[in-house]
This record gives structure tokens, C-alpha cells and sequence, in this order.
């Protein structure tokens, strides 16, 4: 079956670095992936891979990194780059096309403001819409996101929720506009099972009624086969493996995403020892010349590995792998 | 010891009288926290953070606390090694009741019990060097007499958790979440201890690292023969390391038992779901699920009856009326539900 839906968001060769003196940090590299409209596709990697980053050029808000390629936006007016509109222009974009959840949901919600007021105001940002009718919006969407009594709550302070209502919050604020694209940064990170799986759902629900695209970053490969259709594993600033979730589940092919779906305790088995992988993820300010990965990966071989940084090699349909061994590998079967 | 366990065999399953087993014993135990409120007057508030809790550990088993953010895991094991005292019930560590000891004892008692702490960016003092830290419970357990001794058992103890001597002249900000997680075990066991209490010393670590510190406190319990509390939220780090398994909601124990059994066939309405709720990386298994609705109720105000009866799809009203003890439902788990005509 193929997929027929059309592309909403591409990035297209995105690279950000941040330089600091005569230092500069290459923390995003190349990296191309697709949206389709009302897909979820999930970003995953280590702490420090650089997603938040992704995320964030996406949205305009890293003020002081140089960002390159193109964010190429294809909405009912055409396409366009939103790396290249102004910044009012970006601002109007911003929780009107796309709609943002940040990974901490306590920094960014106003301590001082009622919830009510926050999301009236994030409707009036958007919307011409009166105080009357911004009060019935942020009235509106506490309910969709599945607040009891959001009348009442309307007038209760960001520290007199528990976290997973503060999250609901947060989603319900950046769903005000109908976004057709919402950026959810670990929107259940800090949360306790329970509440995740519930939020998870209402994330499901949402989107098959609002028929809004997702990108959805994490950590965790439990979260991401719930709720993705596609994976991006981010290593270092790069994406090293991407496909559909199966694919990357279930025969993964690069030896990062191996080893660290290896290194996953099992909730359905035990075993006596976990595959760990030795080392850490290289400084992105002294980024070694090859495969990025090499330094910790039990399959690399001088030279091959190590002179040259390997190219992201399509396997098959939207399978692609960044590993100069992968036919190798590919034949395996995973374990 | 009159009953010795051969080395690497379980103690699951081992059914032997249990005063000749048992290292630590808990009974009853409470703790409440005094809420003051905008008055003078002391008020009546309480966080009831942990709530007539019963157990025992034997020794040489990995003994797991699981349950959500303020179920009260900490406060629990915080007490168990008398970092903080509870309001009432008794902690007895190998027969003796720790309240009854005096400062000397205590200090005795001590050396036999540690802990290892969650967060590995906060636990280790920054102005001290790794050496000094773990030289610091050598000097004041006696253990080493001399510099050299003293240097000597710090490097080997570095070894032990797979980290290079040279590291001992350095301070905690030189390193990794995952370094330093294993700088703060290296000080936990520097004064051999039979007994560990781990909060959550996986938690903060991303999984690569999480599997480096999994293996490495599986093989320490393996070479010294340690007993551990292992307290955690993420269930499939239990599965892996536990013996046994304690689930706590709201300041309570819901269910205890062998791990294989809880995993495979959860007892209790919290466990089953608690355990339905973990996202796994399967998609096969992934998209049936039981979603517990409501959140957690406050520590402050508990609901009567079973604490968790407010969310739990299987209440009735007689849930409200008692709170259900934790019983033996088989000669390997006990449960505290009165629904026995579900848990069949
Ligand atoms: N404003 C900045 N200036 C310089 N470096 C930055 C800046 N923001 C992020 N970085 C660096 O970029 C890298 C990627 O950070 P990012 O926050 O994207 O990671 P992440 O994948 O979201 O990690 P986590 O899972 O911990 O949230 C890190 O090395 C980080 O230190
Ligand atoms: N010193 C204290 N004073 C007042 N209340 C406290 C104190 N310490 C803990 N509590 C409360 O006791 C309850 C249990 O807390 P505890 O830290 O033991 O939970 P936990 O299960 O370890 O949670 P987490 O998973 O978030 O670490 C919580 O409601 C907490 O707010
Ligand atoms: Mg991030
Ligand atoms: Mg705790």
C-alpha cells in the first residue's frame, strides 16, 4: 500500500551550530524528514542528540544559532520556506500552523497568570476574536483536552494542578488555533505511567479528530510504538536510521538503534544481562571525521568507519540507515 | 550462618523458616509529615506519606519498592536505614529494632547499611575529590588505618566499579550522569555493607548508561553477596534486577510478590493496571491497553477505605468502609484487596 498523503512540512539539509568564541558546536546536521499531512512521526535519541534543537529552528526560537537549508512548509497558500519569513511573519505561524508542547511543561506556563487568561491569550494572538469569545475558546479546548469542570478551572494557577493536568493545559493551549502541525517535545517525560498512558491517548484522540500532523520527540522506544508511524533515530546531531516503525522495531539495522533497543530492560522477559553500550556520545565542538558512532560501536573497522562520515543509504521503501556496513548488517536478522 | 545459600542460586522460592532468613523486617511502619499551615496554632494536617506498612527482606534477595511519583518509596526507604525516623512501627535490621539504638550502636549499624541516591548530578559533594569521597567512609568506619591503605582501597574500590585510579584525584563535575552514578556506588559499598538501599539509581541515566549501572549493580550483589531495596517507578528495570516486588499507591503496599508472578500475573486492580500502562517497544502488544482514569488523591487527604479505590474500575461501595489489610493469598504473595472474587 502506498501512502498518498501529501507532504506538510519537509526539512531539507538542516544543519544548526552554535559558535562561542572560536568554537563552534555543530549541533544539528543535515537532516532531512518528512511530514505528511496527519501523520506522527517520532524523533528519537539520547539526551543531548540535538532534537530539542530540531525542534526548535523549526519554530524560529534559537536566537542566537546559525541555521542552514530550507524548512519547507506546503499549507493552502503553497509552499514556502519558514526559515526564510520574517520574524512577525514566523510569530503569526507560531501557534497558528503549528502549535508547540515544550519539554517542561512548568517553565512554560506563567506561575503568575491563571490558566484561563493564558490560553484566551494565546487564542487572541491568533484569532480576532473577542475577550468574550477567547474566554469561550480557552472554556472549550480545557474540555477537549479532558479537564473536569474547565469553566472552573479557567480561574485556578498553573502551581494549583498536578503535573499531568499542567500538561493538559499545555496541550489545550497549543491547540487553540487548530494547528495542522503540533511539535510535542517529551510530553510525557516527566510524567508517572498512569497519567502518561492517559495522555498518550488523549494525544491519539486529538489527532484523529483535529486530522493535525505530529512531530513527537522522545526518548523512549515504549512511547514511540505507541503513538508513531515513522522513526527518525537521532545520534550526534544526525539521523542514523529512519523508517516506519516496524521497520525499526522489529529489524533495525544500524548498530546504534540495535544496541540501544538491546539495552531496554523487557517488561515481558527476564534477562540475565543487558547488552550496554560502552562510552559516551562524542562533544558536538570536536565531532571525529567518520562515523560518529564508531567510537562506541563493536562493528567498526578502521578506515571504513573512521575517514569519512557514511552516507544515509535507502534500504527500501523510507528505510535508510547511515552505516557504511548496513548491507551487512541487513541480512541479519535481529535477535 | 546457619543456613548459607550457595552462591548464585535465588533465593526464590527458598522456603525456609523465616526469623533464620530474614535480614530486615518491617512492621507497621509509618511515617507522617507535619503540614503547617498559615496559623500558629499547629494544625491537624498530615501527609500521610507512608501508612502501616509491613514486610520483611531475607537475605541476599534484591527486594523492589515500584510505585508513582509520592506513593511514598523515598520516605520508606530513607527509614529503613534510619536516615529519617518513623512516627511509629518498628524497623528491625538483622533482629534489632533500630529506634532502640543508641548513637554508637547506630554508628555500628551503619556500616552495615547504605544507600545509593537518585540524582547523580546532586549526591557527591562538589568540593571534594572522588578520592576524598570515598576515602571519607573508610576513615570513619575504621576501616583503613594509613594514607596508603587508605589510597589503596580507593583505587581498587574505583576498579571495582569500572572506572581508571586516576580518577580519584578528580571532582564530581568532571564527569558523566553514568561516571558519576558508579562514584556513588564505589562510596556505598567502600565499607562493605550487607545491606543497600538503591532509590532510583537508574533514573536520571539515559538507557545506554542505565544498562552499564544495571550490570554493574547486578554483578556487586552477585560479589558481595549484598541485600538490596531496590526502589523504582520503571517496572521493566524491576523485572530485570528484582527477587521480589512491593507495589505502593498513596503511603500503602497494594501487593508483594515474586517477581516472575506479579509480572506474569498481576494480583491487585493497581498493579494490573499499573503494569497494563507501561508503553513497551512491541507494536504487536502496544495498542491494548487498560487507561486508569482520575489522578493520584492527595497524601493530605487520603481517601477512606482503599486509597485506591477513587480510580480503581473494580470498586464497590464496601471499598470505602474498611481499609483492606494485606493478606496472604498464597504461600508467595499477599494482597490488600477485598475483591478476592476477582483475584481468582
Ligand atoms: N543555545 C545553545 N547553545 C549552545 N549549545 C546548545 C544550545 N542549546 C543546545 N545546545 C547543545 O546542543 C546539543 C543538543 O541539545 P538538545 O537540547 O537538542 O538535546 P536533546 O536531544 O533534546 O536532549 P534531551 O533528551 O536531554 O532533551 C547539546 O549538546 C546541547 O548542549
Ligand atoms: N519532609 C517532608 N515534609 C512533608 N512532606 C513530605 C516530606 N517528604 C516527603 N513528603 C511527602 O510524602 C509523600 C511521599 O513522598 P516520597 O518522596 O516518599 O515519594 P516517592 O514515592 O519517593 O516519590 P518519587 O517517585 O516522586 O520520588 C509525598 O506526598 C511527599 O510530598
Ligand atoms: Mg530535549
Ligand atoms: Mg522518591
Amino acid at each position: 500500500m502506498t501512502d498518498t498523503r501529501p507532504v506538510l512540512a519537509e526539512l531539507q539539509d538542516v544543519s544548526v551550530s552554535f559558535t562561542k568564541g572560536n568554537v563552534t558546536a555543530h549541533v544539528v546536521d543535515s537532516i532531512n524528514l518528512s511530514i505528511k499531512e496527519g501523520e506522527t512521526v517520532a524523533l528519537i535519541g539520547e539526551s543531548g542528540s540535538g532534537k530539542s534543537v530540531t525542534s526548535l529552528a523549526i519554530m524560529h526560537l534559537l536566537p542566537r544559532a546559525k541555521i542552514d537549508g530550507k524548512i519547507m512548509w506546503h499549507g493552502k497558500e503553497g509552499a514556502r520556506n519558514l526559515l526564510a519569513l520574517s520574524t512577525r511573519e514566523m510569530r503569526s505561524f507560531r501557534g497558528g500552523s503549528i502549535g508547540m508542547i515544550f519539554q517542561e511543561p512548568m517553565t512554560s506556563l506563567n506561575p503568575l497568570f491563571k490558566i484561563g487568561d493564558q490560553i484566551a491569550e494565546a487564542a487572541r494572538l491568533h484569532r480576532p476574536v473577542s475577550r468574550q469569545e477567547a474566554r469561550q475558546i480557552a472554556e472549550d479546548s480545557l474540555r477537549l483536552v479532558g479537564i473536569p469542570e474547565p469553566r472552573g478551572r479557567l480561574n485556578t494557577y498553573p502551581f494549583e494542578m498536578s503535573g499531568g493536568m499542567r500538561q493538559r493545559v499545555m496541550i489545550a493551549m497549543s491547540l487553540v488555533c487548530r494547528p495542522a502541525l503540533l511539535i510535542a517535545d517529551e510530553p510525557t517525560t516527566a510524567l508517572d505511567v498512569t497519567i502518561q498512558a492517559q495522555i498518550l491517548e488523549l494525544l491519539r484522540r486529538l489527532q484523529e479528530e483535529l486530522g493535525m500532523s505530529m512531530l513527537f520527540i522522545t526518548h523512549d522506544f515504549g512511547v514511540v510504538a505507541e503513538i508513531a508511524e515513522r522513526i527518525a533515530v537521532m545520534y550526534a546531531g544526525q539521523i542514523v536510521e529512519q523508517g516506519a516503525t516496524q521497520q525499526i522495531l522489529e529489524n533495525p539495522v544500524h548498530p546504534y538503534t540495535r544496541a540501544l533497543l538491546n539495552a531496554i530492560p523487557r517488561l515481558d522477559k527476564r534477562s540475565a544481562r543487558l547488552a550496554s553500550i560502552e562510552g559516551v556520545v562524542p562533544d558536538p565542538r570536536a565531532l571525529p571525521p567518520g562515523c560518529r558512532f564508531a567510537t562506541r560501536c563493536q562493528f567498526a573497522v578502521p578506515d571504513l568507519c573512521t575517514s569519512q562520515p557514511p552516507p544515509l543509504s535507502e534500504l527500501q521503501d523510507g528505510h535508510a540507515v547511515r552505516c557504511a556496513r548496513w548491507p551487512e548488517f541487513a541480512r541479519v536478522e535481529y535477535a | 550462618m546457619l543456613y548459607a545459600v550457595p552462591a548464585g542460586l535465588s533465593l526464590r522460592g527458598w522456603n525456609m523458616p523465616d526469623q533464620f532468613n530474614v535480614l530486615l523486617e518491617v512492621r507497621n511502619v509509618r511515617k507522617f509529615f507535619g503540614v503547617r499551615g498559615k496559623s500558629v496554632l499547629p494544625t491537624a494536617k498530615y501527609v500521610q506519606a507512608v501508612n502501616e506498612v509491613n514486610f520483611s527482606v531475607r537475605r541476599g534477595e534484591v527486594f523492589s519498592v515500584v510505585g508513582e511519583s509520592g506513593s511514598g518509596k523515598t520516605t520508606l526507604g530513607q527509614m529503613l536505614i534510619r536516615l529519617l525516623d518513623p512516627s511509629d512501627g518498628e524497623i528491625m535490621f538483622d533482629g534489632v529494632d533500630l529506634m532502640t539504638l543508641d548513637d554508637q550502636q547506630m554508628r555500628r549499624a551503619r556500616k552495615r547499611m547504605q544507600i545509593i541516591f537518585q540524582d547523580p548530578y546532586s549526591s557527591l559533594n562538589p568540593y571534594m575529590t572522588v578520592g576524598d569521597a570515598i576515602g571519607e567512609v573508610l576513615e570513619v568506619h575504621g576501616i583503613t588505618k594509613t594514607t596508603a591503605e587508605r589510597d589503596q582501597r580507593v583505587d581498587d574500590l574505583l576498579e571495582t566499579v569500572g572506572l581508571r585510579s586516576a580518577t580519584s584525584v578528580r571532582y564530581p563535575h568532571e564527569f558523566s550522569g553514568g561516571q558519576r552514578q558508579r562514584i556513588a556506588i564505589a562510596r556505598a559499598i567502600a565499607a562493605n555493607p550487607e545491606f543497600l538501599v538503591a532509590d532510583e539509581p537508574v533514573s536520571a541515566l539515559d538507557v545506554s548508561v542505565q544498562a552499564q549501572i544495571l550490570n554493574l549493580i547486578s554483578d556487586l550483589r552477585a560479589s558481595m553477596g549484598l541485600t538490596m531495596v531496590f526502589i523504582s517507578h520503571d517496572l521493566a528495570v524491576v523485572r530485570h534486577i528484582a527477587d521480589r516486588v512491593a507495589v505502593m499507591y498513596l503511603g500503602r503496599i497494594m501487593e508483594i510478590a515474586d517477581v516472575d508472578e506479579f509480572f506474569d500475573r498481576p494480583l491487585h486492580p493497581y498493579s494490573q493496571a499499573l503494569l497494563s500502562a507501561v508503553p513497551t517497544p512491541d507494536i504487536r502488544r502496544s495498542k491494548q491497553r487498560q487507561v486508569l482514569s482520575g489522578e493520584i488523591a492527595s497524601p493530605m487527604s487520603p481517601p477512606s477505605g482503599c486509597v485506591f479505590r477513587t480510580r480503581c474500575p473494580h470498586a464497590i461501595e464496601a471499598c470505602a468502609g474498611v481499609v483492606p489489610p494485606l493478606e496472604l493469598k498464597s504461600a508467595t504473595r499477599s494482597s490488600a484487596c477485598i475483591r478476592d472474587d476477582l483475584l481468582k
